[in-house]
């Protein structure tokens, strides 16, 4: 490979630092290289090229009653048994069960899938479902923490300056008494598939009386970043979750659609598509079946 | 038998597995010079002006090629013989690119690296011309053009191939019910795992010697001979270990110009495509678009048929004069239809170029006529098993057509066995109404050749020595493309004379070498190559042991040759091993070979029908396939354990033909939307169902031990038993390929 000038790969933070700290070259960070090996195949050339990939620092998972705190460069095969510890976030496991393959989930990292931004990364709505604090070092070796929506602004965009690595990701699990989170996406295929939609409802369920007393629900894939359908999330909180609650929410989800993909040619079909997906995300968070939605049930 | 039936292992497997094989680009050259070429952009253009200087400037550069200082030969790529007709519409470099991806110019220099910058640096002026991206418009335009001297060849049909026989016209006059479809396959793509490489480079002896993976040696030597505008005896074509083809790789595409540029610069040079290069820049299936029209009566006899189909051939003809005939003679092998009339065209576009790929034809014919079938069966509210089963071909019939015999043709056995095994009448008559998830099930019947008879040159000769270790050294063309052809020879062989597969070494594939040969195409390996490695078999067996009767003074009729010696009942205990023979022989300066040209006398048809059960969730159009089964009527299988992993391939790839796979032109640009594997969906091993098979072993008299094909066969019925499956899930007609989930929610659309 010819024009990297220079490679690092430190061992700790402190090394990281001492390395960015001085260099005015554009930088570009390495873990699992699922992303960035490909780009530069394509002719990527950052001036310098830094491994982040042996430091340990990165590459944790910290959980306890009221958060989650999950290393940048912690593979995405290590989320996908988080929800045997909180329910709240077993989306976050649930879409890294579906994360590309076997071997992409064993390279690729939850911090590099939020630096590549991609429309259909499918940890992203993921993470703005569960409210996530993003935490970044600087190149000065100041830290900042910053909301998804605020690192992830356009479609392959983040809003973070040269040099600037993300450490680490927060979950907060502060929705209400019993949060219980879940996740689904349409792909081509089963496996190693591109999500067409991607949705993640997160939930303050009420287990006694059926009631949904707080709801938030992102897309993904419909939009340069992840989307948060508050409309949707407005008509469903605090109901009791039964079949019209089901059916209202699979009506809400192709308005939505429809809202926010107007004349695209992959409207008609993600507008069906949507309730599928609503439908499969729905059994899995209640756990329970649900009927086709009304609107179809005549066409059979 | 002892190596017949035999399920053994690949022979170069644990070669392959274990990395020891090397295939073209693992082969370290010295002096090697690497190559990047500078493609189309625009799908219809004349090149004004090409600016090479600052390229040039580059050190580490060592050539320069476009149509400016390249031979302006025209040829064909499809040819595998040397005076062999075919549109010749190809060049190195055309003045006037023809599609996104046509070669405009390429840069030769010390380092991949160093190619790939300077062909940056080239920038080429077009001068735009119209393009055209599907078949009808250009079927449109040459019926206006027709009779008109002025267009060029790219403005009128590539080729047209017509039959009509027995009343088509009073059959349909007559009919009681007529069930008439339009139907699409797309334009799709090999995926081989070995992109397309070559290197060519000149020798002491002045000749120029080209290695690549092909599947006909001759094919490269006499269309880079032609397209260099050199003797074809100045060219030497070496076969490397090849990583799959499936057709892709049957046209030299660059063996004509990476020869030219060893040649120009004296020195080695290769041409290595990445993934995006296979994908726009070699060879697709041809989009096809058919409309079948069958009459019947009540009782489910089909009257008559009338099939016209446009093959969308891309921008350059290639095999395109071969795809209506082929087309045609598959319609007529398969059911007994006593009035027919069928006409198929290949026209132009601006897309990339069609070729050979596993099937030529068949997947197209056998998807759009199995999928009126059904809806015929449909409309007739028949069983379509049943429907078939009335009108399917008996062995031995002869086609009316061509007038070939279809040899011991056991498809009917195929259908009735499977539909048993498969549970058929249960499952079909279980309705899937009433939820999301809809169930069905399909099934679809197909046909396939064996080599090229009566065509050209259907002949294989195969050389075969004895060694005085014991071993034989077995010379032919024989192009392997991994899917095990030489393992099957060696058992044909080991089997005649009655010593270990692994005891047959296959010379070089070398044109120095071997007698002229085809290659592999046609499906052709085991029931030609097979047969004629079989005959030079019998032949050895007689000179050996004429010789041993010789050595051992015992008559030949009275000795027996077995497990790699020969032994005679006349002195009790007397016996000598082969190697010892061919030892005793050669130092009389005798050598035991025998070289044989086998002719094919016949074209026996391989059968097949496949039966699938799919689930179709109606909100997000996603199907699942949760069981399959393939039957197969292939005579014998030499090796059963090569012919399930055939058969599960070409199921993996029909699968694909159904429901994902289309290069996917855009209408406007004709650029290829799905030109990666990120855009390009084949199906996983995820996707695929489980698969059971059958094999119908009931002999093909002309055939090696009793074996015919399977190779192509195996994808064919795959794509219309998934599309009848789903059309059963769905009550539903869907005839334009692949089912993508689009199309499938259009059909179930919410009102």
């Amino acid at each position: 490979m010819t024009g990297i000038a220079r490679t690092a790969s430190p061992e700790t933070i402190g090394e990281t630092s001492a390395i960015v700290a001085g260099f005015t070259g554009s930088i570009a960070y390495i873990a699992g290289g699922t992303d960035l090996i490909i780009a530069l195949e394509q002719g990527f050339r950052p001036d310098m090229i830094v491994d982040i990939s042996r430091m340990e620092a990165l590459n944790f998972v910290e959980i306890n009653f009221k958060h989650v705190r999950i290393g940048a460069a912690t593979p995405v095969s290590a989320l996908t048994k988080l929800n045997e510890l909180h329910k709240g976030i077993a989306a976050l496991s649930q879409a890294a069960e579906q994360f590309g393959s076997a071997q992409i989930r064993n390279r690729a990292t939850l911090g590099g899938n939020i630096a590549s931004a991609k429309p259909a990364g499918d940890l992203l709505p993921v993470l703005m479902c569960l409210d996530c604090h993003i935490e970044v070092l600087c190149r000065d070796g100041s830290t900042k923490k910053l909301a998804l929506d605020e690192v992830v602004t356009d479609s392959g965009t983040t809003s973070l300056d040269n040099g600037d690595l993300i450490t680490a990701i927060n979950l907060p699990l502060q929705l209400g008494d019993n949060p219980i989170s879940a996740f689904g996406k349409i792909g081509r295929r089963r496996e190693l598939t591109i999500a067409r939609l991607n949705l993640t409802v997160l939930a303050d369920y009420q287990t006694e009386t059926s009631l949904a007393r707080d709801i938030r629900i992102v897309a993904g894939a419909i939009g340069p970043v992840p989307l948060r359908l508050k409309c949707v999330e407005q008509e469903l909180r605090g109901r009791k979750v039964d079949q019209t609650f089901a059916d209202d929410f699979l009506g809400a989800l192709t308005g939505a659609v429809d809202a926010a993909i107007p004349g695209r040619y992959s409207q008609t079909y993600k507008r069906q598509a949507v309730m599928g997906l609503g439908l499969d995300v729905l059994q899995s968070l209640f756990g329970r079946e649900f009927s086709l939605p009304a609107c179809l049930r005549g066409m059979t | 038998m002892k190596h017949i039936a035999n399920p053994l292992p690949i022979l170069d497997g644990h070669e392959k597995a274990s990395g020891q094989l090397a295939f073209a680009a693992d082969m370290k050259i010295a002096g090697l010079l690497h190559t990047k070429l500078v493609f189309s952009t625009v799908a219809h253009a004349r090149i004004k002006e090409i600016s090479i200087e600052k390229a040039l400037g580059i050190p580490g550069v060592a050539g320069i090629f476009h149509h400016g200082n390249t031979p302006d030969n025209t040829y064909n790529s499809t040819i595998w013989f040397e005076d062999q007709e075919a549109p010749q519409d190809e060049q190195m470099f055309p003045r006037t690119v023809r599609h996104v991806g046509d070669r405009v110019a390429a840069v030769v220099a010390q380092t991949q690296e160093i190619a790939d910058h300077a062909a940056g640096l080239i920038t080429v002026e077009y001068e735009v011309l119209p393009a055209v991206f599907d078949v009808v418009s250009t079927e449109k335009t040459c019926m206006e053009n027709a009779g008109s001297d002025e267009v060029s060849i790219f403005e009128k049909p590539v080729l047209e191939a017509t039959f009509d026989y027995g009343n088509y016209r009073a059959a349909f006059d007559n009919a009681e019910l007529i069930v008439e479809d339009r139907i699409t396959t797309p334009k799709t793509h090999h995926c081989a795992i070995e992109n397309h490489i070559c290197i060519a480079m000149p020798q002491d002896d002045g000749r120029i010697l080209i290695m690549s993976p092909c599947q006909s040696i001759f094919a490269v030597k006499f269309v880079a001979a032609k397209a260099m505008g050199v003797p074809a005896s100045s060219l030497r074509v070496v076969k490397t270990p090849i990583g799959g083809s499936f057709g892709g790789k049957a046209e030299p595409v660059l063996d004509p110009l990476c020869a030219y540029f060893a040649k120009t610069l004296g020195q080695p040079v290769s041409i290595c495509f990445n993934r995006n290069e296979v994908f726009t820049a070699t060879r697709t299936r041809s989009k096809a678009i058919g409309h079948i029209k069958t009459a019947v009566d009540q009782l489910g006899r089909i009257l008559a048929r009338d099939s016209d189909i446009l093959i969308d051939v891309g921008a350059y003809c290639t095999g395109g004069i071969f795809l209506p005939d082929s087309m045609a003679q598959r319609l007529c092998r398969l059911y007994d239809i006593k009035n027919q009339r069928y006409r198929g065209r290949s026209f132009y576009t601006n897309t990339p170029p069609a070729g050979a790929y596993r099937g030529y034809g068949s997947p197209q014919i056998h998807a759009m006529s199995e999928i009126n079938l059904d809806h015929t069966a449909r409309r007739l509210r028949m069983d379509p098993v049943e429907f078939r089963m009335k009108n399917l071909i008996h062995p031995n019939s002869v086609d009316p057509v061509m007038g070939l015999e279809v040899g011991n043709s056991r498809i009917r056995d195929c259908v009735e066995q499977g539909s048993s095994h498969f549970n058929w009448r249960r499952r079909w008559s279980a309705s899937g109404k009433g939820n999301r998830f809809r169930r069905g099930v399909g099934m679809a019947c197909a046909t396939h050749i064996n080599g090229c008879f009566p065509g050209f040159h259907e002949a294989t000769t195969v050389t075969l020595l004895l060694r005085e270790d014991g071993c034989i050294d077995l010379t032919c063309a024989l192009h392997d493309l991994g899917c095990g052809s030489n393992t099957v020879i060696a058992q044909i062989v080991a089997e005649v004379l009655d010593i270990l597969p692994g005891q047959i070494e296959f010379s070089e594939v070398d044109t120095d070498i071997c007698d002229y040969d085809l290659g592999t195409r046609a499906s052709r390996m085991t029931y030609i190559a097979g047969e004629a490695a079989r005959r030079t078999a019998m032949g050895l067996k007689e000179q050996i042991l004429l010789a041993a009767s010789l050595m051992l003074n015992c008559a030949v009729g009275n000795l027996v040759m077995e497990e790699g010696k020969v032994s005679g009942n006349c002195e009790p205990g007397r016996c000598v091993s082969l190697g010892d023979l061919a030892l005793h022989e050669s130092v009389r300066g005798k050598l035991l070979t025998t070289t044989q040209t086998y002719r094919a006398t016949a074209n026996p048809g391989s059968y097949a029908a496949h039966f699938a059960e799919v689930e179709v969730d109606i909100l997000t159009g996603a199907v699942k396939v949760l069981d399959y089964l393939a039957v197969h009527d292939l005579g014998r299988a030499i090796n059963p354990q090569l012919v399930e992993s055939q058969i599960h391939g070409g199921i993996q790839m029909g699968l694909g033909y159904a429901l994902f796979e289309n290069v996917d032109i855009d209408p406007d640009s004709g650029c290829m939307n799905a030109d990666r594997f990120s855009r390009y969906h084949l199906v996983n091993a995820p996707e695929m169902p489980p698969v059971e098979i059958l094999l119908i072993e009931k002999g093909e008299p002309t055939g090696p031990y009793g074996a015919k094909a399977v190779g192509e066969i195996a994808t064919i019925p795959a794509a219309p038993a998934i599309v009848n499956a789903v059309n059963h899930a769905l009550d539903t007609n869907l005839t334009e390929l692949p089912l993508t989930p689009e199309r499938i929610v259009d059909a179930c659309r919410i009102p």
